[in-house]
């Protein structure tokens, strides 16, 4: 019995071996040119991991503050709170709050100077995850130029443009950021090829046309 | 005394397993990737600290779970229990031993691993061995250790050990992450349905009170000395009241 168990133990080794050998570029093929290794291991979980990475980077502009009270301003967090809270307080509610309130912060801020470089990782992390993630290839962009990097800027958006060839709004911002770096002949052609690619298909169509419009107008007349 | 030597016992036993050296391992691994990587830049390890800190406290709780949940239930199925308590030790005692001795098993494996967290810190040059917040953060997260602990006893004198460790990490998973959440909810709510709601919520372990990960990461401060002091109270007196009731379970268990 136990001599062959250490045959079958090889053999089915080998077969395994075999197996994925002519597994694997079926299994290429069926998950699609641009996938990398964390898209066929995680799969569908990767889209959600993407999101979270980007929703963190949010997170971290806000200071950790995160929830419904974004953008208030001075006392209106407390107000809402106090309008929240019911007249007929259940016994201990008050220490819940104010335990619940004190061990997690609720101010309104925003991180400023070299700590806004810490969401760069989260941009990078979530591209990585879903590379067609337009947002958080556009955010990021603006990131890095914002945070002095306007070279990995650059290469970033054109990054997100060859995993993304036909998104107009990627070649807009690679547009806007080339237009920002006085690269006007390339900006010309990116805007162009923007308006090219542009379909009237969500709400915001109207108002990327008009981005669309004025940038390349401005990169045109620098020409 | 009889208490001091099981806890001794089993934080041997612990020590003995290999899953607390592979994740210490992976930990450093990842501190050092992280360290060298340096991603998005260089900021001020902001997302580094984050990171790190997210992974040495999950995988905290994934260790200490199983870890206090096969205390009892290993010696049951050895039948070394009969040997234990045939000694002049009270049951109560064998009880409070194994817990206290998985809560000291799972505070070494959490400070081994903090201990990666502070050289990384000040690898990075930031003054984390000196924050205080982050010294409040590691002592509520072992407080919040000790409260599992005590919780997975409780669920595993009275059924299976997997069941022990899939309730107890439901209730961590729930409280820490949805703690607020459901706060928020029970306010909203009306009538005879928010008063049981609420009792349930009450007597649910808050560990969400011990979770200042995002205040420590994100500096916002310390919390102040008497809040912090009455969440370590609440953690002790909660961790006590449940290893005591595990005890008095434990005491009408037919072995």
């Amino acid at each position: 019995m136990q001599r062959n168990s250490s045959v079958i133990l090889p053999i089915m080794g080998i077969v395994c071996a075999l197996l994925a050998v002519v597994l694997m570029p079926q299994l290429t093929a069926a998950n699609g040119k641009n996938s990398d290794v964390l898209t066929q291991v995680l799969g569908g979980t990767a889209d959600l991991a993407a999101d979270a990475a980007y929703r963190e980077a949010d997170l971290y502009f806000h200071a950790g503050v995160g929830g419904g009270c974004h953008h208030a301003e001075g006392d209106h967090c407390a107000e809402e709170n106090a309008s929240v809270s019911h007249t007929d307080q259940l016994p201990l509610m008050h220490v819940m709050e104010y335990l619940d309130g004190e061990t997690s912060p609720r101010k309104h801020k925003h991180i400023e100077g070299k700590e806004e470089k810490e969401l760069l990782p989260w941009f990078i992390a979530a591209v990585r995850l879903n590379p067609h993630l337009i947002e958080a290839w556009r955010t990021g962009t603006y990131w890095f130029y914002r945070t002095g990097s306007p070279k990995r800027a650059l290469a970033f958006i054109s990054k997100g443009i060859e995993s993304n060839p036909n998104s107009c709004l990627l070649y807009l911002e690679r547009g806007m950021l080339k237009s920002r770096l006085k690269m006007w002949k390339s900006a010309v052609s990116d805007l162009t090829q923007a308006q090219q690619l542009w379909k009237n298909d969500w709400p915001d169509a109207d108002y990327d046309a008009r981005a669309i419009a004025t940038y390349l107008k401005a990169a045109k007349s620098h020409l | 005394m009889g208490c001091l030597a099981i806890m001794r016992l089993s934080v041997l036993e612990t020590l003995r397993r290999k899953e607390f050296y592979v994740v210490l391992i992976f930990v450093f691994i990842l501190a050092a990737g992280l360290q060298l990587m340096n991603p998005g830049g260089g900021g001020t390890g902001r997302f580094a600290k984050d990171i790190v800190m997210q992974i040495i406290w999950l995988s905290s709780f994934a260790l200490t779970a199983p870890l206090a949940a096969r205390q009892i239930a290993s010696d049951i199925e050895q039948k070394t229990i009969y040997v234990l308590i045939s000694r002049p030790i009270h049951r109560w005692q064998y009880v409070f031993g194994r817990a206290g001795g998985a809560a000291l098993s799972s505070l070494i494996c959490f400070g081994s691993m903090f201990v990666v967290l502070v050289a990384m810190l000040a690898f990075k040059g930031l003054s984390g061995a000196m924050d205080p917040s982050l010294w409040q953060a590691f002592a509520l997260q072992g407080i919040a250790l000790v409260m599992l602990c005590s919780i997975t006893v409780l669920f595993a004198t009275c059924g299976s050990p997997a069941g022990a460790i899939t309730f107890s990490l439901m209730i961590v998973a729930v409280m820490r992450y949805g703690g607020s959440a459901i706060l928020e909810r029970i306010q909203g709510m009306e009538g005879f349905g928010r008063g049981i709601t609420w009792a349930a919520f009450v007597a649910l372990p808050h560990f969400e009170f011990f979770n200042i990960t995002q205040r420590t990461v994100h500096g916002w401060g310390p919390l102040p000395t008497s809040l912090f002091l009455q969440v370590i109270l609440y953690g002790a007196g909660y961790s006590i009241f449940a290893t005591a009731f595990a005890a008095y379970l434990f005491r009408k268990r037919w072995l």
